[in-house]
């Protein structure tokens, strides 16, 4: 039985997968008010509300090289929190 | 009990449902939910608070497996926890086989049905995609991480 070997196309032709430099990368897109307000809680800051916001993204990115050139690169985005709006209310008078 | 000032939760849950109008409304072709889509924008691209309505300007061109009006989703019926409404997309958004025209940041969600008006733009850092995959996974449906929240 033999396995399927991924072939991805690059400037000399399909060449296997496993004879390309892959890297993998993480990137926290953690915003920096949700940073500063951790680093403040971290730091028992009393003024700080304790909330914790979860906003921004984590991203995955996977790069496979032929040299320095980049022959197939793929992201994959999670949003740990979406966005929130109040609906706030005015007061009469 | 005593009286207390507050927009009623079940206001915002209806305000994602569209039932309430304080002014000039459309006329519905049906109680169906409307044809939601998320497209992919350059990074230098202004879309943000003041994108009223999706447009081409800045959107990745529709080449390398990509589309021009990017893919159509569905919203998880909206509901509330506490005093906040929230709704989130029900599946994630991918493109395969795909290579995009330039660096992108961004992908704004907007109303098909609605003339292409636009609810929300989400930001995740430049990212260039080349005979790749590219993912973005929703949170989870809750009040404190739905997509779309009204607290």
């Amino acid at each position: 039985m033999s396995e399927t070997e991924e072939l991805i196309f690059t400037s000399k032709g399909m060449l296997p997968a496993k004879d390309l430099r892959y890297e993998t990368l993480w990137i926290d897109g953690m915003t920096f008010e949700v940073a500063l307000q951790l680093v403040k809680q971290e730091n028992g800051d009393m003024g700080f509300s304790p909330k914790i916001e979860k906003r921004g993204f984590l991203r995955f990115v996977e790069r496979y090289y032929l040299g320095d050139e980049v022959v197939k690169e793929s992201a994959h985005v999670y949003f740990p929190g979406g966005i929130e709006s109040n609906a706030e209310q005015g007061t009469f008078g | 009990m005593a009286n207390s000032q507050a927009v009623s939760t079940s206001f915002k849950v209806e305000i994602l449902n569209g039932i309430h109008a304080f002014g000039t409304t459309v006329v519905r072709a049906g109680t169906g939910a409307d044809t939601w889509k998320a497209a992919l924008f350059l990074n230098t691209g202004s879309q943000g608070a003041g994108t009223a309505t999706y447009s081409t300007t800045n959107e990745l061109a529709g080449t390398g497996g990509y589309t021009q009006g990017g893919v159509t989703f569905t919203w998880i019926a909206p509901t509330s926890s506490g005093t906040t409404a929230y709704s989130t997309p029900s599946a994630s958004f991918s493109w395969s086989s795909f290579t995009s025209s330039g660096t992108f940041d961004a992908v704004t969600l907007y109303n098909s049905t609605q003339s292409d008006k636009a609810m929300g733009t989400y930001t995740f850092g430049d990212q260039d995609v080349t005979a790749g995959n590219f993912t973005l996974t929703m949170p989870t449906n809750d009040s404190s991480t739905g997509l779309i929240r009204l607290s």
